[in-house]
């Protein structure tokens, strides 16, 4: 009898961390942590995706990027949404947005309104207008940056076919 | 003839080829230190503005931006600032709409005057039909800011950023812009002369 709500109570606890460990990441960031995202040395190729909720065309090209991350033929492949929009419309605005269109990629919020602060340590070649999109992996060994919209899934899945075997 | 026949044929390629990923397009873009292109545009007063339509301007605040763009939206009341501060100085600002209103309706000439009407721009505010001025400054997002000084040479001495806020004016901290016409306007280079920030992308005519 008295082992019962103990057992309960780690069922329940290991319940709750494995249901957090899946969950989709949905975090304000820094600069500094956008630098170590993009300096990650693993196995994963990520594609960063700089968007915002205003912008048309960013919009537009979302269910592409859901997509490609949701394609069980790229495991390697790892989509991030950073959106640009300001941080005090994060939970009110930005995620009920992407929860409304199926969006279940994980999103970061970039908290910098400094542009200048950042946008060239994504890329020199960027200059600041979105939707901007930078593949990204090996200690940015792999560094591919594209200050254009994708029209099609086609378009987006050309850009990381190189690298989905590893 | 043959000269003038093999760079129209090379600028074609380039246009055609090199159209969309946009760090080539900054490789044909202005630089500080070039010479400003000139331009001649359709202001909404029905007038054709030019560099040269200010007899005593000591130097002018070029913006790219428009109707639609939510960072143009919030950066209208201080361009219109840097306009009432500045032009008395010599400095004035021309604003032009690098966009395709087939594109975005809301950046149409007409849409143009009823937003200047409505905020009270205080600028001259340009239609850029062609986009041909866009892609000699290498206006690379709305808003994008040009300062271009007014003497022989009619040298752009500073792109870029507005400030460091598009959220809040009044939680500026670096108003690069204002930075730069200052030294400018007391003889001394714009430091830093190049910035970047975050907009909207230019609507580029599809054909």
């Amino acid at each position: 009898m008295k082992t019962w709500p103990k057992t309960v109570a780690i069922a329940a606890f290991l319940l709750c961390f494995i249901l957090v460990s899946q969950a989709q990441k949905r975090n304000i960031i820094t600069v500094a942590e956008l630098e170590t995202l993009m300096n990650s040395n693993n196995d994963t190729v990520y594609v960063l995706n700089f968007w915002a909720t205003w912008c048309k065309p960013c919009v537009a090209e979302l269910p592409h990027f859901e997509k490609l991350n949701q394609d069980p033929a790229t495991p390697r492949i790892k989509v991030i949404l950073v959106t640009i929009d300001f941080s005090d419309i994060f939970e009110s605005k930005v995620l009920p947005f992407l929860k409304k269109r199926g969006i279940r990629s994980d999103v970061l919020l970039l908290d910098e309104v400094d542009g200048n602060k950042w946008i060239d340590k994504v890329s020199p070649e960027w200059g600041g207008a979105i939707p901007a999109t930078l593949v990204v992996a090996n200690g940015r060994k792999i560094n591919d940056f594209y200050g254009q919209a994708f029209e099609t899934y086609e378009d987006l899945f050309q850009i990381v076919k190189p690298y989905i075997y590893n | 003839m043959n000269v003038n026949f093999h760079f129209l044929l090379s600028a074609f390629f380039l246009l055609e080829t090199f159209v969309f990923p946009t760090g080539l397009q900054s490789q044909t873009a202005v630089k500080v230190g070039e010479v400003a292109p000139a331009f001649e545009l359709m202001d909404i007063s029905g007038k054709e503005i030019s560099m040269n339509s200010y007899a005593d301007a000591k130097g002018f605040i070029i913006i790219f931006t428009c109707n639609h763009c939510p960072f143009s939206v919030l950066y209208e009341d201080r361009i219109n600032a840097l306009h009432e501060k500045y032009a008395s100085m010599g400095w004035p600002v021309i604003a032009i709409n690098p966009n395709d209103p087939v594109q975005f309706p809301e950046d149409s000439f007409n849409a143009m005057k009823k937003r200047a009407k409505k905020k009270e721009f205080k600028f001259r505010y340009l239609f850029d039909e062609s986009q041909e001025t866009a892609r000699a400054y290498g206006a690379e997002r709305t808003p994008h800011a040009f300062v271009v000084k007014n003497d022989a040479a009619r040298t752009v001495e500073y792109i870029g950023a507005i400030d460091d806020n598009p959220k809040s004016a009044g939680e500026v901290q670096i108003p690069y812009l204002e930075n730069a016409l200052n030294a400018l306007d007391s003889g001394k280079a714009a430091d830093p002369n190049f910035t970047k920030a975050i907009g909207c992308s230019i609507k580029w005519k599809s054909n």
